[in-house]
């Protein structure tokens, strides 16, 4: 179960719950060299807030109960954070002196008869099943993100002609059916785009008649793919509004660059915004790809995503070494040049590789690292695996982690 | 919208966004956060600028090394509107418990926030000395008598603040538009019909601890009967009273305070008499023995005005008993004769210094000195100034009735 706030002060934590049946006057109430509740007749006058998720309706009392707020973090006695129903202004500033998290207009009746909670951003966890409750250590409980659906998980990639898998796609959206965040989608072109464009050779090839008419053929291809897809999202209750990539996203010199406007209107107003890897003019002038992995790296650093979620038909990254696969949980984009080589390596001597015209697993993990050093976290999981995505949502690990440092 | 004011809009934004990331400092970050989180706290649609600022948590003995940290990692930022300083702790008592740490901490908090552009007018009562706000004005002061002063008496509009929020709002020049900037949120609520008009500054005072004690958090229109023209000290102790027994942080009195008279009356009324206020003396009042013997006397809370002192200093003579008198730093008054030099306090308050261990009773006028001296265990005898004056037997009388 988890219930919404107002943040006080941001951050993230889990823990057990002190819940208090009557306000608290800091000042005087709690002693700032224990943590103990010393008010006179307060139910709960004797324990400790040392460590605990404090949850109570408001504070009473001096002014100074904010400076007794702060004291207590000094001294290492205070709560971990604070949860309240109506706070005042004594609670409200002891919490951002002390820098402790902090959530207002709880209904925090909810909360008495729970023993444990996790906290992250405006979002509070809790349940009788602490297993299933965000672990403290994780990434938390990510309020935004963009869900790279890899074109390998919702099309039969190697299929000669585009092919939908249309199962994964109905297991997606049923995961994600009811959900409150703010998310978009953008999916990869796996059997639409991959093949036709490799078994023509359409990157080499200059612009004839035919070369036209081919891009084009693989321009349309998204569009029925994208169609099959927002369907079945829509079936879900999940209101799934497509955006062509190639009309938003042009060139300049240097660079590719795009007009955020109509994606951030639709998240404005609670659509889910739905691109794709498609064709369009690279900065040098030349027709080329644009792989859904970049579409999502400049998505995220411009409209400010924190997580890319990557969902693909292999649970984690992995090196394979005498047909004994290892998944990696956590890279640190300094340990990726290294990796980058022994990927290579093995890939000159595996002969079983898809056509991918946008560099596969290495074209994928050099734009990865790009968003961590961008400070945007990515996971890649399994995306046949449904329960990969439900835990990364709860913000448990389930496959890679690709950070910062 | 003429483009002046649009520019000067954007600008302000822009400010408050560099502050916010930290651009400015961290001193100002911390500030942002603090505004930033009470609007939220309030729902407030809007920050507003504010005339000047008031702060608390001047006195080492509340806010200790805590605070002194707290001040020091600002980093030196400079307040952006006239700021005034609450008292500290009393001085030569430091010096007598021999309290060195507590003497230092002390002057480095005057220090850091003088370094910060803060007046060290250590007062508090901003009013009478550094800065009377005028009719209708924003402020944030946190020195809860002078709140409730400037919003009944002056007619400007000021929350309750704390010592940090005042301060972040001294910082960014802006506190979040909630409470009594609001017209609506500073309506009466219950009408105190005054069948007598308390008479000195004690009853005035004790007319708001029975106001703040039966109608707690509840704004008063005083309605009195009869003629009535307190002085300004009467209407300082009322609502220094007030505030500290009932929280409330602003009255009114019909035709008399500036605002009074443009709300409806409340439908809800009270009676109070000067034999309600004399019950509630004798509740709050310690009651001597006959072996008693006042330790302490203590007139000033909250500070008077020069005119005041002034009138006190004139009375003072052959006082037998100890006696403290409240006021500002020394500069912001004239000459003190020297027959009272020992007992001014100045730039302090009873109420947030150390007490040497010999002072166990203590005489005072003030209502609001009485709560808080009570809570530190001391007894306290109410009297009017006239009587503690007065007080040469060191035995005191049972009623001053």
């Amino acid at each position: 179960m988890k219930l919404k706030g107002k943040i006080i002060y941001p951050g993230k934590c889990r823990g057990e719950i002190l819940f208090l049946q009557a306000p608290l006057s800091f000042y005087g109430g709690v002693d700032p060299n224990t943590g103990k509740i010393i008010q006179e007749n307060h139910p709960q006058k004797g324990k400790t807030l040392k460590n605990k998720i404090l949850v109570l309706p408001n504070s009473t009392g001096s002014t100074v109960g904010s400076w007794t707020i702060l004291r207590l973090a000094e001294n290492k006695k205070g709560p971990l954070a604070f949860i309240t129903k109506n706070c005042d202004s004594v609670l409200a500033t002891g919490s951002i002196l002390a820098e402790t998290p902090h959530l207002d207009n709880i209904p925090i009746k909810q909360l008495a008869k729970f023993d444990e909670l996790a906290l992250d951003k405006n979002i509070i966890h809790f349940s009788t099943n602490k297993s299933i409750l965000p672990a403290q250590s994780e990434t938390g409980n990510p309020d935004d993100f963009i869900i790279k659906l890899g074109g390998s998980v919702i099309t039969c990639k190697n299929h000669p002609q585009p092919k939908v898998n249309l199962q994964p796609i109905t297991k997606i959206a049923e995961k994600l059916r009811g959900t409150k965040r703010n998310f978009i989608l953008v999916h990869g072109a796996g059997s639409y785009g991959h093949q036709p464009v490799s078994r023509h050779n359409l990157l080499k090839r200059s612009l004839t008649l035919e070369t036209r008419i081919l891009w084009s053929k693989v321009q349309t291809f998204q569009y029925q793919l994208n169609t099959h897809l927002c369907n079945i999202f829509q079936e879900n209750n999940l209101p799934t509004y497509p955006v062509q990539p190639s009309a938003i996203f042009t060139r300049s010199k240097e660079k590719i660059i795009f007009n955020s406007a109509p994606v951030e209107f639709l998240l404005q107003n609670n659509f889910i915004p739905v691109l794709y890897g498609t064709p369009f003019f690279n900065f040098a002038g030349k027709l080329d790809i644009l792989s859904g992995d970049t579409i999502c790296l400049m998505l995220a650093e411009e409209l400010g995503f924190s997580h890319i979620f990557h969902l693909t038909n292999a649970p984690g990254f992995y090196l394979e070494q005498e047909k004994e696969k290892t998944i990696i949980r956590e890279i640190k984009a300094s340990q990726w040049p290294g990796l980058r080589q022994q990927t290579i390596e093995h890939q000159k001597t595996d002969k079983n590789t898809t056509p991918d015209v946008t560099g596969g697993i290495i074209g994928k993990m050099d734009s990865l690292i790009k968003a961590a050093e961008a400070g945007i976290e990515s996971y890649i999981i399994d995306g046949n695996n449904p329960d990969s995505l439900e835990k990364i949502l709860r913000g448990i690990n389930a496959g890679t982690r690709i950070i910062p440092e | 919208m003429n483009k002046t004011s649009k520019n000067s809009k954007f600008a302000v934004t822009q400010l408050l966004q560099e502050m916010a990331s930290g651009r400015q400092g961290p001193g100002y970050k911390k500030a942002f956060e603090l505004i930033n989180g009470l609007a939220k706290v309030y729902n407030s649609k809007r920050l507003i600028p504010v005339n000047s600022v008031q702060i608390s948590g001047v006195s080492y003995k509340n806010i200790g090394k805590t605070g002194i940290s707290f001040l020091k990692n600002l980093d030196s930022p400079q307040v952006r509107v006239p700021t005034t300083l609450n008292p500290a702790c009393y001085e030569p008592f430091l010096h007598k418990l021999h309290l060195n740490e507590e003497i230092r901490g002390q002057k480095e908090i005057v220090k850091l926030y003088s370094e910060m552009g803060v007046q060290t007018s250590l007062t508090c009562s901003p009013y009478f000395y550094v800065n009377k706000p005028e009719y209708s004005q924003h402020l944030a002061w946190a020195e809860s008598s002078a709140v409730v002063y400037a919003n009944s008496v002056l007619g400007a509009r000021t929350n309750r603040e704390g010592g940090p929020s005042a301060l972040a709002a001294a910082l960014t020049g802006f506190t979040p538009e909630y409470g009594l900037h609001l017209t609506t949120n500073r309506q009466p609520q219950v009408k105190i019909i005054l069948e007598q008009i308390p008479e000195n500054s004690l009853e005035w005072g004790l007319l708001g601890c029975w106001t703040g004690i039966n109608h707690k958090n509840t704004i008063p229109l005083f309605f009195p009967e009869s003629s009535c023209s307190p002085t300004e000290e009467d209407l300082q102790s009322l609502s220094a009273a007030l505030i500290t027994w009932g929280g409330t942080p602003i009255f009114h009195i019909s035709h008399l305070t500036p605002e009074a008279d443009i709300f409806p009356q409340p439908e809800n009324s009270a009676n109070c008499k000067l034999d309600d206020l004399e019950i509630i003396r004798q509740q709050i009042s310690y009651q001597p023995q006959t072996n008693d013997e006042i330790d302490f006397v203590f007139l000033g809370c909250p500070h008077y005005s020069t005119a005041k002192l002034n009138e006190v200093f004139s009375k003072f003579h052959n006082q037998n008993i100890k006696t403290g008198i409240g006021g500002p730093c020394k500069n912001l008054i004239g000459q003190i004769p020297p027959a009272t030099e020992l007992a001014y306090f100045g730039g302090s308050c009873i109420a947030v210094s150390y007490l040497l261990p010999s002072i166990k009773t203590v005489a005072t006028n003030s209502v609001k000195a009485c709560f808080y001296l009570m809570n530190r265990n001391i007894k306290t005898v109410l009297l009017s100034e006239e009587e503690c004056l007065n007080l040469k037997s060191t035995v005191a009388r049972k009623s001053f009735k």
